[in-house]
């Protein structure tokens, strides 16, 4: 490819935005949102430049509306049909919302014994008395509605994310309604060893819709482990839609868990992790994903200086009709960067999983190492899985791979530990849990290894009782 | 002892097994010499009950009981043990993981108690230890990027362990480097006792120089068309197989 045609394929590129491909006829989700935004604008919180970007993100929102399968970057995953009626806007906690978030948090700690501070966003609002109240030296902490009144600039930071995903609809809508959340700031060359844990928790209280935007920034040089977890405790079907952004410094080092327990079937829950990695820095995180009824992990990355790395890697476990979603955007616009996802599905009887992962190079990328790989098991017949890999790439000089596969058990595998004693389930379930445990395993915190792995083997331990 | 009789079975449509009748005593070492898709490893997979097999005729006993009505574990928790020529890689559970669910799945079929894990540690370390086979190789992923030799040091690891009553070794030499067979069959001599059966398949004769077999039959075809004591496998080594592949025609 000559330098002009190169050129000009990324003009293209940048002049269609993903979303820009849908109708205008409005549904009358689109349109009760467009009125929420409306009777909202004149009362949310924050500065003008932050009144201004709800402004600017909710017109790219009514510009391309809720995703539907037309969309590439939702082709598998259709908002439009889920969304059918927008529910109102989660209030601030009341005692009965409390009162059931408790017990929510006091079994987490029961779970994991070791110290962590922690953050809950409970029904998108943060919660200081069910938070940490002492920080580790090194840790500062807002909540994002106080920044937001105080007019701080950081609250614009995490609400403009460095751009990250600002043509997701979601996302945009995000930006429009989120007041609350949490920025946590980790000073320059702090090392934190314990582990910062922000609990995204759905009371159950009130049937709503829950909006929140956090960030972590972690300073030059620092080192944390941040675990990002996903509770509900549900009774009612609930819509969240939820944004973290975490913003390293160049040579931070992250460890990064996140963890999303099962959510109902009638839920919907779109979880949006923005990544923005300095130079030299590493972010190293793995999932462990449940299903829900409309579950999306969508995660937006930007490799924004030279030599820095971030590997992704997940388990995703679904049955029933559940159906989840990882959808991944690496943006190399940096040289001599090293992105890697891995990701593997285990998908039961009518669930439905989908792995859409994009690598993009830039062409002053040179030197980018990244590599996609996407493995799922099928235990069912009406299980399915959607693979979807994609490299773009417009620098000459990189390594740049994907994979993706999708089967059943391997049947050689399966007799081989069956003629060592193993029961057919028991077998199923020993190879399953190693699936799982490839991913899991790389962990560097055995406490949290085994949280994890045991995690993994109730489930199969469920899905062997609802088999018999 | 394990009595094949007039045993056959086929794959998809495809007669494999025609007719084969042998019998292990209690004690004895049998080796199957045989050529290229005589069908020795549909002989061992059929016995060991890999179910895509479709048995048509004959019985399999397995100290006087028959096993073909048995899935693949049951046969194992009754004493049976196959070596696998290609061991399988279990990515994601340790070796050590492995080898105490196959302990402890026989021992709960046999209504015995489970080991407990220092016991099991301390079983496991005894016979690593005279296997060769290091601290560091039973926390990786079972055969997962072991060299042939490991994985077969692996599987008589495992045979070890798991004390079975007759063992089928499908072509354990394939693979080995001249010291690695040593430590194999040093593993497979120390399990000879006089009320335990071994049917070594192989190809060659340099196993049996490690492993002596009391009896030595010849498979072609699907059946045993010729039966001997240790030095048929000499002239085997000498001759070839031809003479047999045309007398099975």
């Amino acid at each position: 490819m000559s330098p002009q045609q190169r050129e000009s394929a990324v003009t293209r590129v940048e002049a269609e935005p993903v979303v820009a491909t849908v109708s205008v006829l409005k549904n009358e989700a689109e349109l009760a949102l467009a009125d929420l935004f409306s009777k909202k604008r004149g009362l949310f919180i924050g500065s003008s430049e932050i009144a201004l970007r709800r402004e600017a993100a909710f017109a790219r929102f009514a510009k391309s509306g809720l995703p539907s399968k037309r969309v590439e970057a939702w082709h598998y995953t259709d908002l439009r049909a889920a969304l059918r009626i927008p529910l109102p806007i989660a209030e601030f906690p009341d005692n009965a919302a409390r009162a059931l978030a408790r017990p929510c948090i006091e079994a987490l700690r029961a779970a994991d014994p070791q110290p962590v501070t922690r953050f809950v966003i409970l029904d998108g609002i943060f919660d200081a008395e069910l938070s940490t109240s002492h920080m580790p030296a090194g840790v500062s902490v807002t909540p994002t509605c106080n920044s937001l009144i105080a007019g701080e600039q950081r609250a614009v930071l995490a609400f403009e994310a460095g751009g990250l995903g600002e043509n997701d609809p979601a996302l945009n809508l995000n930006e429009a309604f989120s007041v609350s959340g949490v920025l946590i700031d980790i000073a320059d060359g702090a090392m934190i060893d314990q582990p910062i844990e922000i609990v995204f928790l759905s009371s159950g209280a009130h049937r709503h819709a829950i909006y929140s935007r956090s960030s972590v920034r972690i300073g030059e040089g620092a080192v944390a482990r941040i675990v990002e977890r996903r509770c509900s405790n549900s009774s009612v079907g609930i819509q969240r839609n939820e944004a973290l952004y975490l913003n390293l410094g160049d040579r931070a080092i992250v460890r990064h868990v996140a963890i999303a327990e099962a959510d109902r079937a009638d839920c919907i829950d779109i979880a949006s992790t923005l990544l923005d990695l300095k130079e030299g820095s590493e972010l190293t995180s793995t999932s462990l994903v449940h299903g829900g009824g409309l579950r999306r992990r969508q995660i937006f990355g930007r490799f924004n200086g030279p030599h820095a790395r971030c590997s992704l890697r997940g388990v995703v476990l679904l049955g029933g009709k559940e159906h989840a979603d990882t959808t991944i955007v690496m943006e190399h616009v940096a040289p001599n960067c090293e992105s890697r996802e891995t990701f593997n599905h285990i998908i039961d009887d009518e669930a439905t999983g989908v792995f859409q992962g994009k690598v993009s190079v830039a062409p002053e990328a040179q030197k980018t190492d990244g590599k996609m790989k996407s493995r799922a098991i099928l235990l069912s017949e009406t299980a399915s899985m959607n693979n979807k890999p994609e490299l773009e790439i417009f620098a000459d000089d990189v390594t740049c791979g994907h994979g993706a596969t999708c089967g059943s058990l391997d049947d050689d595998q399966l007799f081989y530990v069956q003629s060592r004693g193993l029961p057919k389930a028991e077998a199923e379930a020993l190879l399953l849990e190693g699936f799982a445990g490839e991913i899991i395993l790389e962990i560097a915190n055995e406490q949290t290894r085994e949280v994890l792995m045991d995690d993994v083997r109730a489930w199969l331990s469920h899905r062997a009782l609802r088999g018999n | 002892m394990l009595e094949i009789i007039n045993l056959h079975a086929e794959i998809d449509g495809k007669k494999i097994l025609n007719g084969l009748t042998l019998t292990v005593k209690d004690g004895e070492v049998a080796a199957i010499m045989g050529p290229n898709g005589s069908g020795k490893s549909t002989l061992s997979y059929v016995v060991a009950g890999r179910s895509d097999y479709k048995v048509t005729g004959g019985d399999v006993l397995l100290n006087g009981q028959s096993i073909l009505e048995l899935g693949a574990h049951e046969r194992a928790a009754k004493g049976l043990f196959l070596a696998f020529q290609y061991p399988l890689e279990i990515p994601g559970v340790t070796t050590m993981t492995f080898l105490k669910a196959s302990i402890n799945a026989q021992r709960k079929q046999r209504g015995e108690p489970e080991l407990s894990t220092p016991d099991f540690m301390k079983k496991v370390r005894a016979a690593a230890a005279k296997m060769g086979v290091k601290d560091e190789m039973l926390r990786r992923p079972l055969n997962v990027g072991f060299s042939g030799g490991e994985k077969k040091r692996l599987e008589i690891l495992q045979m070890v362990l798991l004390e079975p009553s007759f063992a089928i070794l499908d072509e354990t030499d394939s693979g080995l480097d001249i010291d690695a067979l040593r430590i194999v069959g040093d593993g497979v001599n120390s399990l000879r006792a006089k009320d335990r059966g071994f049917l070594v398949i192989t190809h060659y004769q340099r196993l049996l120089d490690h492993i002596v077999p009391d009896t030595v039959h010849v498979q072609s075809q699907g059946r045993i068309v010729k039966s001997g004591g240790p030095e048929l496998a000499h002239e085997l080594e000498k001759n070839g197989y031809r003479d047999y592949v045309a007398a099975a025609a």
